[in-house]
């Protein structure tokens, strides 16, 4: 009777045993996979901000060049000139600081694959150097970014506080290690990211609004109130004007994208990721390729 | 007012007078006025659109002083723009009302 009980409790324990293990390991790669997951959502979040940047950059010419054109016959030639050059140097900067953008989240997206690797795999030397170049790259880059202006004001006035990070659930030490010294930074950065992002949809909103204006006066409006007999095209394109002033809505949804980003990095330090994963930072990275799309759409009617 | 907040204020106003400027509404009732009216109008969109890209680039730090010092035409100026483009067929107050503001936006930052 005693053996039987005995024997019976060692195979009991020997469950437990594999029961643990297995949950342990489960727990493991679950946090790896959040990692993975992470690194994911940084890359698209970077794909989708080079391509907006870039819309964002040409909207602003196309707004200005508008303009110019729509003043050239009310300027004299002396006019003309000077207007020219102090408008161009004008979006010149802007270009710059689009370019700096672009730059800051190519750097956040190479530091999320690198976290990634080190949730995933042991760590390298290669690794630890590649983590470092990259905080220290966007050490570098954060002051004049912060400073830049866009939209009607400066990135920094959107900067909100730093909130602390607390960490949850990095069994691995050189993933520990490396949270501990740079989540709080890279938390900083997202925070500067989703400033630049709601100071560049605020620009977009207004530039988009104006070229949907111009093109409204010019193929609508006027001829519709002005011209003896309206082409085939007349319908289409007041259409097209119409649910154009749509992805004037769609600039405000992408905005988030960079806050749901920043909310994601908290929840993955933090382990407060819920049963849908980063599925909201997603969806909002969606749209801000969705936008993207809209406005590269070519247009059907001349 | 605190210099980013009265430079914030600047630039959205220019960004609406912009913006106003190139409705539809505005410019059929623009139409209805004599030539030079309309001339008018189109070198004060010039202006409106060069002084909003310089706003946007400009230093806080650079023209800080002149924007607290200018603090009471500004927001005054804001208000009335504010007031005036709520109807876009008045275009000749319109017209008079963004002189004003861009005049005191013009000892802000350097216009052509």
């Amino acid at each position: 009777m005693m053996t039987e009980y005995i024997k019976h409790n060692k195979q009991m324990r020997r469950y437990l045993i594999l029961l643990l293990l297995f949950s342990v390991t489960s727990c493991v790669s679950t946090r790896v996979n959040q990692f993975a997951g992470f690194a994911e959502a940084g890359r698209q979040y970077t794909r989708a901000m080079e391509s907006l940047t870039t819309e964002a950059g040409g909207l602003a010419i196309d707004a200005d060049s508008e303009l110019l054109l729509k003043g050239r016959d009310q300027l004299s030639q002396e006019e003309r000139g000077k207007m020219y050059i102090e408008r161009s140097d004008a979006l010149r900067e802007l270009l710059v600081t689009l370019q700096g953008i672009r730059k800051h989240s190519r750097l956040l997206e190479r530091y999320f694959t690198a976290l990634g690797a080190l949730a995933g795999s042991d760590p390298t030397a290669a690794l630890s150097s590649e983590l470092n170049s990259v905080v220290n790259s966007l050490a570098a880059l954060h002051p004049a970014l912060e400073k830049a202006s866009m939209g009607n004001a400066r990135v920094s006035d959107y900067m909100g506080a730093a909130v602390p990070l607390v960490l949850s659930g990095i069994k691995q030490q050189a993933l520990e290690q490396e949270l501990r010294r740079n989540a709080p930074v890279i938390e900083r950065e997202l925070e500067l990211q989703t400033a630049l992002l709601k100071a560049l949809s605020q620009q977009m909103t207004e530039d988009l609004e104006l070229l949907l204006d111009i093109k409204d006066y010019s193929g609508v409006t006027r001829p519709f109130v002005e011209a003896p007999s309206l082409g085939d095209t007349w319908k289409a394109k007041r259409k097209e004007v119409l649910t154009g002033y749509l992805s004037v809505d769609a600039v405000e949804k992408a905005a988030s994208a960079a806050e749901s980003l920043q909310r994601g990095f908290r929840d993955l330090v933090e382990r407060r990721i819920g049963i849908g994963g980063f599925a909201p930072v997603f969806s909002d990275i969606h749209a801000m390729l969705d936008l993207v799309e809209m406005l590269r759409t070519p247009k059907t009617t001349p | 007012m605190a210099p980013f907040e009265l430079k914030d204020l600047t630039a959205r106003q220019l960004g609406k007078i912009r913006n106003a400027m190139g409705k539809p509404a505005y410019l059929l009732a623009l139409d209805l006025l004599p030539a030079d009216k309309r001339k008018e109008s189109a070198l004060l969109q010039q202006q409106v659109q060069l002084a909003l890209l310089k706003m946007r680039n400009a230093e806080l730090a650079e023209i800080r002083d002149q924007l607290t010092a200018l603090e009471l035409e500004l927001t005054a100026g804001a208000t009335q723009v504010e007031g005036v483009l709520a109807d876009l067929q008045k275009t000749e107050e319109i017209l008079r009302v963004v002189n004003g503001f861009l005049g005191v936006v013009g000892r802000i930052i350097t216009l052509v």
